[in-house]
């Protein structure tokens, strides 16, 4: 779908319209843009030359010296002499005139000279007018200046001798505490010095009293131990008496071998068996009941007469039927 | 110096402790006497007012004898004969050095006409009773009650299973001037009661019993050639398992009842074959030019043990059951054959060649041979289904026998012969009723 074609006239218009608003605006800029762009005139720089004698008497030399004269030829006789005369007077009145002139001139020199030094004068007392304001300004700047150094100087100085001050104060006031804590410290030392002292009296009396007991203690015990061996030694024989009693009546099943069960037995003080029981089955009954079998079967247990290790050792037997060997 | 008064009196303490507050005293019996266990078998006492065809506490205690691992009490040493366990004095039989007493009565049920046996075993030592059961059955059930209480007992008092009501099978061989007859025939495991299963004037060879105990595998020579058969021994129905030109023998079956081992030589030698009972497939097992024989199943399945002749002379050998390269077993001596494996799988039982052949025991853990049997002429081993005992065939004064052996207690004994040569007996697995 093609989008419609517009006339190109209807462009014209505004083009038109267009390229007179550019124009314009150009034209516009030209002219406003120098003027812009003018820069501000500078003011010209004011050059005060001071006249003094010495330039003034330059300015005096540099006035045209009188023309040398010429020497006046001799006239010649009479006429000569007239004319000379004539000329001489003509002469005269021409050097009163220049006379007259430079006078004139001179004093008009003299006047544009002294018009010049007035008003150089006058430049040179404003000149040192503004000289001595902008002096007098720097320098009250500069005591200005001066002074609020001065004071910032004492502010600080002030505020180091505060400091100070405080510094001492805590100081004083640290001290004091480590004074105190000194003393305190000393007291202390002294307390415990005394409680240890107390202390140790009372150890020594405690490890003499300990050391007392504990030699009682140690004759006991070596009497503990040589009853404890005697009573090893009954205990191992009566243990192998029974070990033996009970294998040769406890016989044995084929392929026991890691099979455990533990037998509780009562026994009295005259090796008579009062019960046996099945503390800790092995999980096979006919095992159990062997073992069961054979601690009754027992008909005397060897037990020892000494009827305190009996009651120690033998009155409560475990014995444990564990089969090492297969065969 | 203190340091050390403190572990002084540490040490002191220590020790009081250990007088003091302690557990009992403890020992720790590792051994006990090796042998038979002294049991009294009382008659039992017939309450029934029937004259009984059987003794049967006369079996009972010959099956506990049998066994090795019992010594029994002569009746003629007996004190008293009590009949339950309030008759009974203990210190008789204690001071008889008894162990333990079976005391029975048996009692008659007229309307079931039915024989009733109150049995009661009691440990002598302890006083206490450790079985007590009735049992029945008709008058020609007295010897299967007699081994059931047998084996109750024997259970009892060593914790394993008795075989005294299994079954054995066994070939007999009864020649005269005119004839030679070959039979096959299942007794109980005392070798009473025989009942024959089948005959043939040409030989029967190895046979062996079904995982169940119902049927027997067995080859037979009756067509002229080897054959496999297999036999329901209650119905006597056979079967033709394999017939292939050559070797059809030595058939064994795995545990699981699945597959029959067998040794075939259609394929030219005889090697070990696997058959499929269900499919009746084959699969070759062993692939050489030795003769490879006598195959007998792991109790896992897994291997199969065999023999070979494959080193130059017969020698045991083991196979995964799935194929695979053999592994010899047997290294002593130039005959070992007929392998079985032990109920736990880890001894093989053979017959091994010394002076004469005996039946051995290998531990495959550690490589060491036993000789168990010590006659001439043992062969064929089978072992009971409680692994405690093997049955083997033997001579006695020319005469083939069937013997007993205890695994571990290593007693023997010969089960009566009552015709001609007995051989190649196999020990049932328990019936399953």
């Amino acid at each position: 779908m093609a989008r419609p074609r517009r006339n190109q006239n209807e462009y014209l218009g505004p083009a038109i319209f267009s390229v007179c608003l550019h124009v314009g605006i150009v034209i516009l800029a030209l002219i406003s843009w120098p003027s812009l762009s003018k820069p501000d005139p500078v003011k010209p720089h004011i050059k005060a030359v001071i006249v003094d004698e010495a330039m003034l008497e330059q300015m005096k030399q540099a006035l045209p010296k009188p023309a040398v004269q010429e020497k006046p030829k001799p006239p010649e006789v009479d006429t000569r002499k007239q004319m000379e005369e004539a000329r001489r007077k003509a002469e005269e009145a021409k050097k009163a005139e220049a006379a007259r002139k430079a006078a004139a001139e001179r004093k008009k020199q003299e006047a544009i000279a002294l018009k010049k030094k007035q008003e150089a004068d006058k430049k040179k007392k404003e000149e040192d007018k503004k000289l001595a304001e902008a002096k007098r300004l720097d320098e009250q700047k500069k005591a200005e200046e001066k002074r609020k150094t001065e004071q910032k100087r004492k502010e600080e100085e002030k505020r180091l001798a505060e400091e100070k001050k405080r510094q001492e104060e805590l100081k004083k006031q640290e001290e004091e505490k480590r004074k105190a804590l000194e003393q305190k410290l000393i007291a202390e030392r002294e307390q415990a010095r005394l409680e240890k002292a107390k202390q140790e009296e009372l150890a020594l009396q405690q490890q003499a009293m300990e050391l007392e007991k504990m030699l009682q203690q140690q004759q006991q015990q070596q009497a503990a131990e040589k009853q404890h061996q005697q009573d090893v030694t009954e205990l191992e024989r009566y243990r192998a008496l029974i070990y033996e009693a009970i294998k040769s009546k406890w016989i044995r099943l084929d392929g026991a071998k890691g099979l455990v069960a533990h037998i509780q037995l009562k026994l009295l003080p005259t090796g008579e068996l009062q019960s046996a029981t099945i503390a800790k089955s092995s999980g096979v009954q006919a095992f159990d009941q062997s073992a069961l079998s054979a601690a009754y079967a027992v008909r005397k247990y060897p037990v020892p007469s000494d009827s305190r290790l009996f009651e120690k050792e033998f009155r409560n037997l475990t014995l444990i039927f564990k089969p090492q060997q297969e065969f | 110096m203190q340091l050390k008064y403190l572990r002084l009196m540490l040490s002191g303490l220590v020790l009081l402790l250990s007088l003091g507050v302690r557990a009992d005293l403890v020992i720790e019996i590792d051994e006990g006497i090796r042998g038979a266990l002294p049991v009294a078998v009382v008659p039992f006492s017939n309450k029934s007012g029937q004259p009984l065809s059987e003794d049967i506490a006369q079996i009972v205690g010959d099956d506990l004898q049998r066994s090795g691992d019992f010594q029994l009490l002569s009746r003629a040493s007996m004190l008293s004969l009590p009949g339950k366990g309030e008759d009974i004095y203990f210190r008789d039989w204690s001071i008889l050095g008894q162990r333990n007493l079976l005391v029975g009565t048996i009692n008659y049920d007229a309307p079931s006409k039915s024989y009733k046996v109150q049995y009661e075993l009691y440990d002598v030592q302890t006083q206490q009773r450790i079985l007590g059961k009735v049992v029945g059955g008709r008058q020609d059930q007295m010897r299967d009650i007699g081994h059931s209480i047998a084996d109750a007992v024997y259970e009892a008092l060593t914790g394993i299973q008795g075989v005294f009501s299994t079954k054995i099978a066994y070939v007999t061989l009864e020649q005269s001037k005119s004839k030679t007859l070959y039979t096959l025939e299942v007794a109980d495991a005392d070798g009473r009661r025989s009942k024959l299963i089948f005959k043939s004037p040409m030989p029967i060879v190895s046979p062996a019993w079904s995982p169940d105990g119902k049927r027997l595998a067995y080859a037979s020579f009756e067509s002229g050639k080897p054959a496999i058969y297999i036999q329901d021994v209650a119905s006597g129905v056979r079967t033709l398992i394999s017939s292939y030109i050559g070797l059809n023998s030595a058939p064994s079956w795995s545990p699981d009842g699945g597959k029959l081992a067998m040794t075939l030589s259609r394929d030219g030698n005889a090697e070990v074959y696997v058959m499929d009972m269900r499919s009746n497939s084959l699969k070759r097992l062993t692939d050489h030019w030795a003769i490879d024989t006598e195959p007998s199943w792991s109790p896992d399945g897994q291997s199969i043990v065999f023999t070979s002749d494959r080193g130059g002379g017969p020698q045991v050998y083991m196979m995964s059951s799935n194929g695979g390269t053999p592994r010899r077993l047997t290294f002593e001596g130039r005959y070992n054959a007929r392998p079985r494996f032990s109920l736990d799988g880890k001894t093989i039982y053979y017959v091994h060649q010394r002076s004469g052949f005996n039946v051995a025991a290998l531990d495959m853990e550690s490589g060491q041979s036993r000789i168990l049997t010590e006659t001439e002429m043992d062969e064929s081993p089978s072992v009971a289904p409680n692994g405690s005992m093997i049955i083997y065939a033997t001579q006695r004064q020319g005469k083939g026998v069937l013997a007993v052996v205890g695994v571990n207690s290593g007693s023997k004994y010969t089960l009566p012969a009552q015709f001609g040569d007995v051989r190649e007996p196999a020990w049932s697995p328990y019936i399953k009723k």
